[in-house]
């Protein structure tokens, strides 16, 4: 922020008419929109916050016209107190200045033309013998170059000047060589609005006094005619006698002094109502007089003379002089010169101020002394923008002359959250201003970011009040601040890293080069965070250490889990596993937290639900392992997934430890009937249930002290079984009854499945009643009797289940008689019933040794059909004889006597 | 006086906004009015304030209604009076419980009129009664509830400078 002086583009439109009087309009100028938008907060029952903005409602302001000429008279005829009063003698120029100023709200011009009072004006003088002149400079004289307005009594124009803005006129006019004492003219001016003719100022009446003695006259002239606070103001008083006598002084008594007065009382800062403060030496001529000062506190009531001057300079002073030493003759020349300072933070506009000069004339009648008081001497105090913006409270902040590096920081932030700065914003220039606010360009935060403004109260935002189409705080007057909060928003997406700036331009509606910076820096941004761990039961903290379960196979095992939201917003996190293959996690919330899953708990979660920003959850992970799962440590871990930013993401890695686990399962219990001297066979199945393979050895115990032999599928003889964990396979026990056991014997055999390895073991019993036999075949021959030889014999076998349980593996065995031979294709497998789905027929050639032979026609030297090779026939029952069943049509064959 | 206050960091207070902020059940609607004095003593009338001139009244009004199904209460509002205009004292109405108070430091804070404010006056610091050109906002704060389909319009004037 530098100091930055208005470029006055108001005096582009005041074209040839003003002073340099670039001031500010009282009234709102023409075109202003007026806009008003109010906003509201609330709750609701809930305590909900809201807020609600209204419409906004636009009103235009049209133009108005108007025109203010000063001094004015007291508005009698002739005017008790004239505008002005001069002393004049004859032949000699008066004039006399007065401001126009445009009291409308737009730039407007002005018709002017002088006036006289012929009525009351008793020298020789017309309305044509006045001139008004534009007083460019403000400095009461018509300098060369300066315009006439009005000429000749016409009217002419002046302008266009803008809004508030002010013209300096003259009104000139030579008093009639002849005129003698006691003459008197009355002269005045008119000014007629362009915008409007039925704005007028008239009257303006000035008194000329027509006089033989002396006539001291007054200027004052002030330099630059614009300024800025700081600067130096000289002004220049100056004067001559014009008259015809000298003038004598006045009687200070104060300090003892004896002169014609010269003096000022000094112009007022409006801001401070204090005067602008004496710089330098003031100097006067004739030389040899004295300089004088009002000190502060004095009075200026009554005449000059008598007020309480001091020759020694003091702060504070309100006036300043200068008494010459004596009087002045006529024709010399007088005056003064001195300085002032224009304080810092001076009101800008128009300041005005006036000189006097006091002396005793030579007439005894009138009364003494003679105050003759100068021209208006305008300075136009520029106007100033000066911008600041910083931290709350802290506008100036920053490191000089531009203030822009100051910083305020935030430690962290999280994402998915708003963070507000509060930056204050204070109107340093001299005029009131509109100060722009906007996110400037040297701003590091990203572009996903966004940032809003609003009042102080945090709800109402910025609004563009004065329609320069950006954001602003509202009108400020000078040296006024106004708090604003600057909301970042970071988005839920915005991964972890700093510092982010946000740069805040405060810039001047006044002056669009004035502006200011300040950052508001936040140093970290969280990303939405979770941290899951496993059970500490301190809320707001995780146990991260990894933990281990023990487990035999086909057990859940819990593992208690702490989620917190490190994020700074509510978050919803999803909860997932990762487990060996097979094994399968149900999470569950433990709302009691306590770290066990209870009653009431048994509700499945996929996720959290709703998580307050830093709030902890516990949660039960149960892990099912399966049964046979193999023995050993396996890696078992949690994991928790924002859904807000789904790449924030917490494990906990934990372990299962599966114990080593034998269990070997020795199965199915089996009952059944067996002959004497039959054989039974009894289907088992040995499991590995363990987790670790084994070798399982296969022994009996029997009731009665028989055997059993154990068998593979492949009905080999085994005496042990080596399983895989979680293998199995099919043993069969065959029992072989012993010839001559009696019929109602019960065995029963105890078998076992003994792991070399881990002594796991299991039993199967089978429980054996020995009976009668249980399948009954009755043999029949056809034709039955004595045969002779070469006749057919045919042989059947009917068959029938007369136990109570199912009879498998059938086989029916036949022999082929002595003395016959085998007839080829003769042997029937009959008819059987459903449950037996084949019967195949086999034959013998060596007495039921092998079972391989094919029968041929002539075999063994038999005749042709007949084969005297086949000694056995047998027939291979595939599928169950149930209880009770019996054929339908027996199994049989045909053979021949030989 | 600038150079001691850089770079402190100021401490600043993280805010969460609030997740509830957004459009609700309350409905505002703001309307410029342009009162006419007529002939008859004392008697006024209005027309639409669309275009006005410097020294025209302007009445703003300001209606307020709950379009929810549940009572609000706690409603603030504030209304910054409009650049280019002036508050005329003692214009803002107060209806049905609402109290207003008034700003002249731009919304920072809020007084019952009137308002006390220190001046310079002879290059000394006093308190004076703020001027009605110095107000900036004028709230109304509601005590009762305003309850679902209620409405409460509140009014004051401005002259445009």
């Amino acid at each position: 922020m530098n100091k930055r002086i208005l470029t006055l583009s108001v005096l582009t439109l005041v074209l040839v008419a003003m002073t340099a009087g670039a001031v500010f309009a009282q009234t709102t100028p023409a075109g202003t929109q007026i806009r008003n938008r109010a906003s509201a907060t609330y709750q609701d029952l809930s305590g909900n916050n809201y807020t609600s903005v209204s419409n906004e409602v636009i009103t235009v302001v049209l133009p108005v016209y108007g025109i203010s000429i000063l001094p004015d008279d007291s508005g009698e005829t002739p005017p008790v107190t004239p505008a002005m009063t001069q002393n004049a003698i004859g032949g000699q120029n008066v004039y006399y200045s007065y401001t126009l100023t445009n009291t409308g709200n737009d730039n407007d011009t002005y018709s002017v033309v002088p006036l006289l009072d012929g009525a009351n004006t008793t020298m020789t003088l017309a309305v044509a013998n006045v001139t008004v002149y534009n007083d460019l400079n403000g400095n009461g004289v018509v300098d060369p170059g300066e315009p006439a307005v009005s000429v000749g009594g016409a009217p002419g124009n002046v302008g266009p000047i803008a809004a508030g803005a002010s013209a300096n006129l003259i009104v000139t006019f030579a008093v009639p060589g002849a005129a003698t004492a006691g003459q008197v003219a009355y002269v005045g001016v008119q000014g007629t609005s362009a915008g409007d003719a039925g704005q007028v100022d008239t009257r303006n009446y000035s008194l000329t006094n027509v006089v033989d003695d002396a006539v001291l006259t007054a200027n004052l002239a002030a330099a630059p005619p614009i300024v800025y606070d700081g600067d130096q103001i000289t002004y220049s008083f100056t004067g001559t006698n014009t008259g015809t006598n000298g003038a004598n002084g006045v009687n200070v008594a104060s300090v003892g002094l004896t002169g014609v007065l010269m003096y000022d009382i000094l112009p007022t800062n409006p801001a401070t109502t204090l005067p602008l403060a004496i710089f330098g030496l003031p100097t006067g001529v004739p030389a040899g007089g004295t300089v004088l000062y009002l000190p502060t506190g004095s009075s200026t009531a009554g005449s000059p003379e008598t007020w309480n001057w001091s020759t020694t300079p003091a702060v504070g002073d309100i006036a300043v002089g200068y008494i010459s030493n004596g009087g002045i003759a006529p024709s010399q020349a007088y005056g003064f010169s001195y300085q002032v300072t224009v304080p810092v933070g001076m009101t800008p506009g128009v300041l005005n101020n006036t000189a006097s000069v006091a002396y005793v004339d030579n007439n005894g009648v009138t009364p003494d002394p003679t105050v003759v008081v100068s021209n208006n001497a305008p300075v136009t105090v520029g106007s100033v923008a000066r911008v600041l913006i910083g931290p709350a409270g802290a506008p100036g902040a920053g490191t000089p002359p531009n203030y822009d590096d100051d910083v305020q920081s935030v430690a962290t932030a999280y994402a998915n959250t708003a963070v507000d700065f509060t930056n204050t914003v204070r109107n340093d220039g001299n005029v009131g201003d509109v100060i722009n606010v906007a996110l400037n360009g040297a701003s590091t935060i990203p572009g996903t970011w966004s940032v809003v403004f609003y009042r102080n109260d945090g709800i109402t935002p910025l609004t563009d009040s004065n329609a320069d189409g950006q954001l602003d705080v509202g009108p400020l007057a000078p040296g006024a601040q106004v708090d604003i909060v600057v909301r970042v928003f970071i988005p839920a997406s915005q991964g972890a890293g700093g510092p982010f700036d946000a740069v805040i331009r405060a810039v001047s509606a006044n002056d669009n080069l004035e502006d200011n910076l300040t950052t508001n820096r936040i140093l970290q941004v969280l990303a939405a965070g979770v941290d899951i761990g496993n059970f500490d039961g301190v809320p707001g903290t995780t146990n991260n250490a990894l933990v281990n379960q023990n487990t035999d196979p086909g057990l859940n095992v819990d593992f208690a889990l702490d989620v917190i939201n490190a994020g700074g917003s509510s978050d919803n996190y999803t909860l997932s596993s990762s487990v060996p293959a097979g094994w399968t996690v149900t999470f569950y919330n433990d709302a009691n937290n306590n770290g066990a899953l209870d009653a009431g708990e048994t509700t499945p979660i996929v996720s959290t639900g709703p998580v307050g920003a830093g709030v902890e959850v516990n949660l039960i992970a149960r892990v099912a392992v399966p049964a046979g799962a193999a023995q050993g440590v396996n890696p078992t871990s949690f994991t928790a997934t924002s859904t807000v930013n789904v790449s924030q993401t917490d494990t906990i890695a934990n372990t299962v430890t599966v114990n080593p686990f034998a269990l070997v399962d020795f199965a199915p219990d089996n009952a059944g009937n067996a002959t004497a001297g039959g054989t039974i066979t009894y289907a088992h199945t040995v499991t590995n249930n363990g987790n670790v393979g084994d070798t399982f050895d296969l022994t009996f115990a029997s009731s009665q002290g028989w055997t059993y032999v154990f068998l593979d599928a492949l009905n080999a003889p085994i005496t042990s079984v080596t399983l895989a964990p979680g293998a199995s396979e099919a043993v069969t026990v065959r029992l072989t009854v012993p010839v001559g056991v009696v019929v109602g014997t019960v065995e029963i055999g105890v078998l076992t499945a003994t792991g070399q390895g881990t002594g796991a073991t299991d039993n199967a019993t089978d429980v054996t009643t020995i009976v009668a036999g249980n399948l009954a075949l009755t043999k029949s021959v056809n034709p039955a009797g004595a045969q002779v030889p070469g006749t057919d014999l045919t042989y059947t076998v009917d068959y029938q289940n007369l136990g109570g349980g199912s009879l498998t593996t059938i086989v029916i065995y036949d022999a082929v008689p002595t003395w016959t031979q085998f007839q080829v294709g003769s042997a029937s497998a009959g008819t059987a019933p459903a449950t037996i789905s084949a019967v195949t027929i086999e034959y013998s050639n060596d007495n039921g040794a092998t079972w391989a032979y094919a029968p041929a026609s002539g075999g063994g030297g038999a005749p042709a059909g007949y084969d005297a090779n086949v000694t056995n026939v047998r027939w291979v029952f595939t599928g169950d004889l149930l209880a009770g069943a019996s054929s339908t049509t027996g199994i049989g064959f045909t053979v021949r006597i030989q | 006086m600038r150079r001691a206050v850089t770079m402190l960091a100021v401490l600043i207070v993280l805010f969460v906004a609030s997740a509830a902020l957004g459009a609700g059940p309350l409905t505002g609607s703001i309307e410029a009015w342009k009162v006419i004095p007529t002939a008859n003593n004392g008697e006024e009338s209005f027309v639409s304030a669309d275009k006005v001139i410097p020294q025209d009244v302007i009445e703003y009004r300001l209606t307020y209604a709950n379009r929810g199904e549940s009572a609000l209460h706690r409603i603030s509002i504030v209304d910054p009076v409009p650049a280019g205009t002036r508050y005329v004292v003692r214009t803002a109405t107060q209806p049905g419980g609402a109290v207003a108070t008034f700003s002249v430091d731009n919304g920072t804070t809020f007084h019952a009129w009137p308002v006390r404010i220190k001046q310079m006056e002879n290059g000394r610091e006093v308190w004076v009664d703020a001027t009605p050109d110095m107000v900036t906002h004028i709230r109304w704060t509601i005590d009762n509830e305003l309850k679902p389909a209620e409405r409460i319009t509140f009014a004051y004037r401005a002259v445009v400078r």
